[in-house]
């Protein structure tokens, strides 16, 4: 009788090492060595959550752990319905049951303080360190007060951004339910770049529905850094059939940018538009990446992370990605969908990374929606491709500038799965 | 004797030890599947489409259908012949492989 001695063994083993060599189409290499790298991802948002969702579904070998101040996730897409009266904070709000149970993601709520890339540990505001083999960094928006004078996260709290969707949220649709019939509401969107670009168009475009229901005499200004566009044009179309004579455009580009702001008096001042007041005022500041991006050293001088767009690596620090609207990944506009796609892009990017492969040619897809109201939406979609190490777009554009209201509600049906598409999909829902 | 059921019982064990192992790396089949450059691009189109391609309110499902009739649709929707309102602006970025590799990808998920 042969003896299965250790070595006859350890070749078995190895027989079963080529099984999942062989399988190579469904197992990485990295899983199939039985590495257990660890990644932590930071930031459970559009970008945050989609990467460490699909690490695991790449790759279930990885240890991934997803670190979120809240234990809740209000989204900035459909906020605006919120205001609106169309959807109550709830259709908005997610949590992550969905990344726990079926993804096996590892979820601390807590802050990330400091990171020490060298070191490669991040410390958290409990106390905790990490250590990582990759960190991801998807930290959103935070505003620059300092540059419009007067305005301030205290300020905020009279005149919201409502840019970061929450207590903002809840508190400028609060004030617009209790604004008399025949006042004012001011919009004062940023200088770009800035979180989802035609957004000002549809918060102008939702209020106005609900204005036009509920005190029809009133009015909406709206200060655009953003100047003339193709697109405003399409979206002041809408407005000229759905909203005739209650939304006014005040071109707020370069010299017409806010410079201050008063909570007390309710108004804002632009050097060559004059300070304008409103009834309720929605300012929304200027911004950079989120504070911790900054402060890890991965923030250029614009405010924002220049990234590979590859693989989202910093071109700052090694082994940190950024992804989401912190990072530099022009021509994308920094929207929910962007997020998703560089999510995505960045996870199989680790995994292929870490596995030593290449990763292969593929399109970055994004899109944005805009409802005028519940039954008109237009969108705005692009794809790109890498060339040259850089991201190039190679088709796209806007709805089609002529269409019937058919096309228009096809498109707001579509605006809401496309809602639950991406929200199912960032946050692994099943 | 004794020495030749010790080496059965040992036999076994090791026996037991791999099936284990192949059992649990089947399990991470069914768990994981490594990206490669169709599974990444058809990962994409789940962002409307919802998970697995089964379709999110009134955008259709992928998932099953024919893939005579992706191809279909998306050759249409690139040359403008089949109306759209965003495909069209999504499918002139993918060539002809990346379409019939799509297609293919959808078609043999279960529906």
């Amino acid at each position: 009788m042969n003896q299965l001695d250790r070595r006859t063994f350890i070749k078995l083993l190895g027989a079963a090492g080529v099984v999942s060599t062989t399988s190579g189409l469904v197992f990485p290499s990295s899983a199939a060595a039985g590495t257990k790298a660890r990644v932590v991802v930071v930031g459970g948002g559009f970008g945050g959550a989609t990467c460490a969702n699909y690490l695991r579904q790449y790759d279930s070998n990885l240890n991934v752990t997803l670190i979120e101040p809240n234990i809740q996730f209000v989204t900035c897409p459909f906020s605006n319905t919120v205001l609106a009266g169309m959807k109550s904070i709830n259709f908005i709000t997610h949590n992550y049951d969905g990344l726990r149970k079926n993804r096996g993601v590892n979820i601390m709520h807590d802050t990330v303080i400091s990171i020490d890339a060298t070191a490669k540990k991040i410390k958290l505001k409990s106390g905790k360190t990490l250590t990582y083999d990759r960190l991801v960094l998807s930290p959103g928006i935070s505003f620059n007060w300092h540059e419009i004078e007067g305005a301030s996260a205290e300020n905020s709290k009279i005149m919201p951004h409502a840019w970061k969707a929450g207590a903002q949220t809840t508190l400028l649709q609060k004030q617009l339910e209790a604004m008399k019939d025949g006042g004012k509401v001011i919009i004062a969107s940023p200088r770009k770049p800035f979180r989802a670009p035609p957004a000002p168009y549809e918060r102008a475009s939702l209020i106005a529905y609900y204005l036009k229901k509920t005190k029809p005499s009133s009015k909406i200004l709206l200060i655009d850094s953003s100047g003339d566009s193709e697109e405003l044009a399409m979206f002041r179309t809408g407005w000229e059939k759905l909203y005739k004579g209650m939304i006014e455009w005040v071109d707020g580009s370069e010299q017409g940018e806010i410079v201050s702001a008063d909570a007390k008096a309710l108004s804002l001042t632009g050097r060559t538009i004059g300070t304008l007041k409103g009834d309720v005022v929605n300012l929304i500041p200027p911004q950079h990446a989120g504070e911790i991006a900054r402060v890890a050293g991965l923030a250029d001088e614009s405010g924002w992370c220049p990234v590979n767009p590859q693989n989202f690596a910093s071109t700052l620090q090694k082994d940190i990605h950024v992804i989401g609207d912190a990072c530099i990944a022009d021509p994308m506009q920094k929207t929910g969908h962007s997020a998703n796609t560089q999510g995505k892009i960045c996870a199989a990017a680790i995994v292929i990374e870490l596995s030593g492969g290449t990763m292969p040619d593929v399109t970055y897809n994004t899109s944005i929606y805009s409802l005028l109201n519940p039954k008109y939406a237009l969108s705005s979609a692009g794809v790109y491709r890498l060339k040259n190490g850089k991201l190039k777009q190679v088709s796209g554009g806007l709805s089609a500038k002529k269409a019937s209201r058919k096309t228009r509600l096809k498109e707001a049906r579509f605006a809401s799965g496309w809602y639950k598409g991406i929200t199912m999909d960032t946050f692994g829902k099943i | 004797m004794k020495r030749n059921i010790f080496i059965k019982w040992n036999a076994s064990i090791y026996f037991l030890t791999i099936c284990t192992a192949v059992f649990l790396l089947s399990i991470n089949a069914v768990m994981a599947a490594a990206p490669n450059k169709i599974k990444i691009m058809a990962d994409a189109c789940l962002t409307c489409h919802g998970p697995n391609g089964a379709g999110s309110g009134k955008i259709p499902e992928l998932k099953g259908l024919e893939k005579s009739d992706i191809t279909e649709s998306l050759f249409g929707f690139k040359s403008g012949d089949e109306k759209s309102t965003i495909m069209g602006r999504y499918a002139k970025a993918l060539n002809d492989d990346e379409i019939n590799l799509l297609a293919e990808y959808f078609s043999a998920l279960d529906k």
